[in-house]
C-alpha cells in the first residue's frame, strides 16, 4: 500500500465510508427479510398456499394458528425442501445464465389436542423454515459509458490503495471496461414456534403463536472491471511506473448474517357446518435482530506484472441492527364440495412501515435516511393464492393445484416484477395414519439490479424457481 | 409498553370467549363416542374415505377411558370412632354435645323421693336403672348425683389441672 501522510489520514475516514458505501444498510437488506417465504407444507404449497382457511395440520403454525383447533389427533410432522434457483440475466446485451440449489430439513412439528367434553385446546410446538434466501447471479459485458466501478468507488480509499488513482486521488480510468462477476446468495429464516388454538365458540378457532428466529445469510459477490479493449496503457497512478498497462479490476465481498428476533400471529377460523372455511391472521410486526460481518478484498492487475492488494483489515466491518417488519393481514376462504376443496386468500402488508432500528456502529442520521428511502421506494402490495385439492376416495389419493403471485414490493416496479407461482401436488394416505405429501412449485418473475449508479451498469434478470416440498405427517 | 398493552387487550378480546371449550379432567365422564366434541367434519367419509378419520376422529376414543371410580364422600362425624377419639380429652366440648343436667333439692331424709318432676315415675325399674349405675357407691343415690358425676367427668377430663379435693 502506497504510504504518505495525506493518505494514511484518508484510511480512516475510508474505514467510515466503506460502511456508508459498500456494505451500507438499504431499502434491499429490508425487503429481503421482509418478503415472506413459501412456507414448509407441501399439502399447502400444492394448493397455492391459499390455506389460512384450512390450516388443519401443524403447519398452521405457519398459516393460521387457529387451525391448530381442528386438530383431533396427536401429530408429528416433518419435511425436507429443495430448491432450484436459475437466473438468465442480460447484461449490456449479453445474456448470462446461473443456478443456485439447496436442500435442507425445513420442518419438524408436533401437536397435542388435549382431550375435551366440548371444544378443543390443541398446543403444538414446531420448527420450520420460512424463508429461502437462496439466489444467484452472473453477468458479462462491455460497457461503452463512461462509467465503472473504479470511479463510483473514488469516494472510498479502493482505488487509491489498489493504484487506481495518482496521489490527488484521480484517475485516468473512464468506463470502457467489460464488466463481469457473480453474486452468489445462501441461508434461510427459520423459526420455533409455541402455538395454541382453542374453540371460542361452537366452530370458532381462535389462535396464537408466539415465534423465535434465527437464521443465517451470507452474500458473497466477485466483480471484475478488465480493460479488454486494451485502452489503458500508461500509467494508472500518475508517477508509479509499475502502474502501466491496466488490466483488471477485482473486488470480492462477503456479507455474513447471523439474525435473530421474534414476532407474534393470532388467527382466527370459523366453520360453516362441513361446507366452508373462513380464516382470518394478523402477523404482528417481526424484529429481526442482525449482527452484520462484512469482509472487503480487492486487487488490481496491471500489465508489468505488478499486482495490488487490499489490506482486508482496512476493510473489514461489524455493525447490529434491527429490521422491523410491518402489521400484515391476511383472510382466506375455502370451499368443500363433494369431495373438492377450493380455497382463495389474500393479504396486504404496507412495506412503507418497515424500519430499521436500534443501529451500532451506524449513526442515527444513515438509518433515519435509510428509512426515509424506505417510505420514497416501497409501497404496500397486496397478495393473492388461490388453490384446489380433490380426493379420490377409493385409492385415498389427492391431486392438488394453485396459482399465487407476490407483489413487487418496490413502488415503480411493473408487474412482471411480481412473484408468480403455478403449483401442484399429490397426497396420500396409509391406515389413517401416515399421510404423504409432495408438493412442486414454479415461480418466475423479473428484477433488476444495479452494480452502480443508477442504470448505469444494470443486470435485467428473469428468474425461474423450482421448488419441492415432501411432508410426512404422522398422526396418532 | 403502550404497544404491549394494546396487543395484550386484543388478545384477551379473542382468548375471553374461550369458555365454551371444556378440557376433560379426572372425575367428568371421559369423552367416548357418544359425547366427543361435536365440530362440525369437514371432510366426511363418503367423499374423503379414510381422510374422515385422519382430521376428525379424536385421538384419546382410541384409548381405554382411564377409570375413575367416583370417590364416596368421607364424613368424619359418621365414624363414631375416629370422631370420639378426636373430639375428647382436648379442651372444652361444644354446648350441644352436653346432657341437661337436673339437679335434686337438697334433703335430709336420703332414700326417699321427694322430687315431685319424679313422683310419678318411681317405679322400681327407674329405680333399678339408677341402683346399677350408683352400685359402686352403695348409697341410693339420686338421678340428679349420678348425672353431675357423668357429665363433671367429662367436663373436667379436659386435660387441664384437677382442683384437688373439689371433685
Amino acid at each position: 500500500m502506497r504510504f504518505s501522510y495525506f493518505r494514511y489520514g484518508k484510511i480512516l475516514l475510508a474505514v467510515l465510508l466503506i460502511c456508508f458505501t459498500a456494505s451500507a444498510q438499504n431499502v434491499n437488506d429490508a425487503v429481503r427479510v421482509g418478503l415472506g417465504g413459501l412456507g414448509s407444507n407441501a399439502r399447502a404449497l400444492g394448493m397455492g398456499n391459499s390455506y389460512i382457511a384450512l390450516s388443519d395440520d401443524a403447519s398452521a403454525s405457519f398459516f393460521n394458528p387457529a387451525g391448530f383447533g381442528l386438530l383431533k389427533r396427536m401429530e408429528l410432522s416433518g419435511g425436507l425442501n429443495y430448491i432450484s434457483y436459475n437466473n438468465e440475466t442480460s447484461f449490456l446485451g449479453k445474456k448470462s445464465s446461473s443456478t443456485n440449489s439447496s436442500t435442507n430439513l425445513n420442518r419438524v412439528s408436533f401437536a397435542f389436542p388435549f382431550p375435551t367434553v366440548r371444544g378443543s385446546l390443541v398446543f403444538g410446538l414446531s420448527y420450520h423454515s420460512t424463508t429461502d434466501f437462496t439466489t444467484s447471479l452472473k453477468f458479462d459485458g462491455f460497457n461503452s459509458g463512461p462509467t465503472s466501478r473504479i470511479q463510483s468507488l473514488l469516494n472510498t480509499n479502493v482505488p487509491y490503495d489498489l493504484y487506481l488513482t495518482d496521489d490527488d486521488n484521480n484517475t485516468p480510468i473512464m468506463g470502457l471496461l467489460n464488466q463481469s462477476g457473480d453474486i452468489t446468495n445462501s441461508g434461510s429464516i427459520d423459526n420455533w414456534t409455541l402455538s395454541g388454538a382453542i374453540e371460542a365458540h361452537k366452530n370458532l378457532f381462535i389462535g396464537v403463536n408466539v415465534n423465535i428466529i434465527s437464521g443465517r445469510f451470507e452474500s458473497i459477490s466477485d466483480y471484475y472491471e478488465d480493460d479488454t479493449q486494451n485502452i489503458y496503457q500508461g500509467e494508472t497512478a500518475a508517477g508509479y511506473s509499475d502502474t502501466d498497462d491496466f488490466k483488471t479490476f477485482y473486488l470480492n465481498n462477503i456479507l455474513d448474517w447471523d439474525i435473530a428476533g421474534w414476532d407474534a400471529k393470532i388467527g382466527m377460523l370459523y366453520q360453516f357446518h362441513q361446507y366452508a372455511r373462513f380464516g382470518l391472521t394478523l402477523q404482528f410486526p417481526k424484529t429481526f435482530v442482525i449482527k452484520e460481518k462484512f469482509d472487503v478484498a480487492g486487487r488490481s492487475i496491471f500489465g508489468t506484472g505488478f499486482i495490488a492488494e487490499l489490506n482486508r483489515d482496512d476493510y473489514r466491518d461489524e455493525v447490529e441492527f434491527d429490521i422491523v417488519t410491518p402489521f400484515e393481514l391476511a383472510g382466506g376462504f375455502s370451499i368443500n364440495f363433494r369431495g373438492l376443496v377450493f380455497s382463495v386468500q389474500g393479504s396486504v402488508t404496507d412495506y412503507t412501515q418497515m424500519k430499521f432500528s436500534n443501529a451500532k456502529g451506524l449513526t442515527p442520521q444513515y438509518i433515519a435516511s435509510v428509512n426515509k428511502d424506505i417510505k420514497d421506494q416501497l409501497r404496500t402490495t397486496f397478495n393473492i393464492n388461490t388453490g384446489i385439492e380433490y380426493t379420490i376416495p377409493q385409492i385415498e389419493l389427492r391431486l392438488r393445484g394453485g396459482f399465487f403471485t407476490q407483489q413487487s414490493p418496490f413502488k415503480d416496479d411493473p408487474s412482471t416484477y411480481n412473484r408468480k407461482y403455478l403449483t401442484g401436488g399429490i397426497g396420500f394416505l396409509t391406515d389413517e395414519t401416515i399421510g404423504i405429501d409432495l408438493a412442486y412449485a414454479r415461480g418466475w418473475w423479473k428484477t433488476h439490479g444495479d452494480n452502480y449508479g443508477n442504470g448505469e451498469s444494470r443486470t435485467f434478470q428473469d428468474i425461474v424457481v423450482h421448488q419441492f416440498i415432501l411432508t410426512s405427517i404422522y398422526r396418532f | 409498553m403502550k404497544n404491549f398493552n394494546k396487543y395484550f387487550s386484543l388478545l384477551l378480546v379473542f382468548i375471553l370467549p374461550g369458555c365454551y371449550t371444556i378440557i376433560w379432567s379426572p372425575g367428568m365422564e371421559f369423552p367416548g363416542e357418544d359425547n366427543h366434541p361435536s365440530t362440525s367434519g369437514f371432510y366426511d367419509d363418503y367423499y374423503y374415505g379414510q381422510y374422515y378419520d385422519f382430521y376428525h376422529y379424536p385421538w384419546w376414543l382410541t384409548i381405554a377411558p382411564p377409570l375413575v371410580e367416583p370417590k364416596e364422600e368421607y364424613h368424619r362425624d359418621n365414624n363414631t370412632t375416629i370422631n370420639t377419639l378426636r373430639n375428647t380429652g382436648d379442651g372444652r366440648t361444644t354446648s350441644s354435645d352436653r346432657e341437661i343436667i337436673t339437679t335434686s333439692s337438697p334433703s335430709r331424709s336420703s332414700g326417699n323421693w321427694h322430687n315431685t318432676d319424679n313422683s310419678k315415675d318411681n317405679s322400681g325399674r327407674q329405680n333399678d336403672s339408677q341402683t346399677r349405675g350408683n352400685s359402686s357407691s352403695g348409697t341410693t343415690g339420686t338421678q340428679s348425683t349420678k348425672s353431675s358425676d357423668s357429665n363433671n367427668s367429662i367436663r373436667n377430663n379436659d386435660g387441664n389441672r384437677n382442683t384437688n379435693g373439689r371433685r
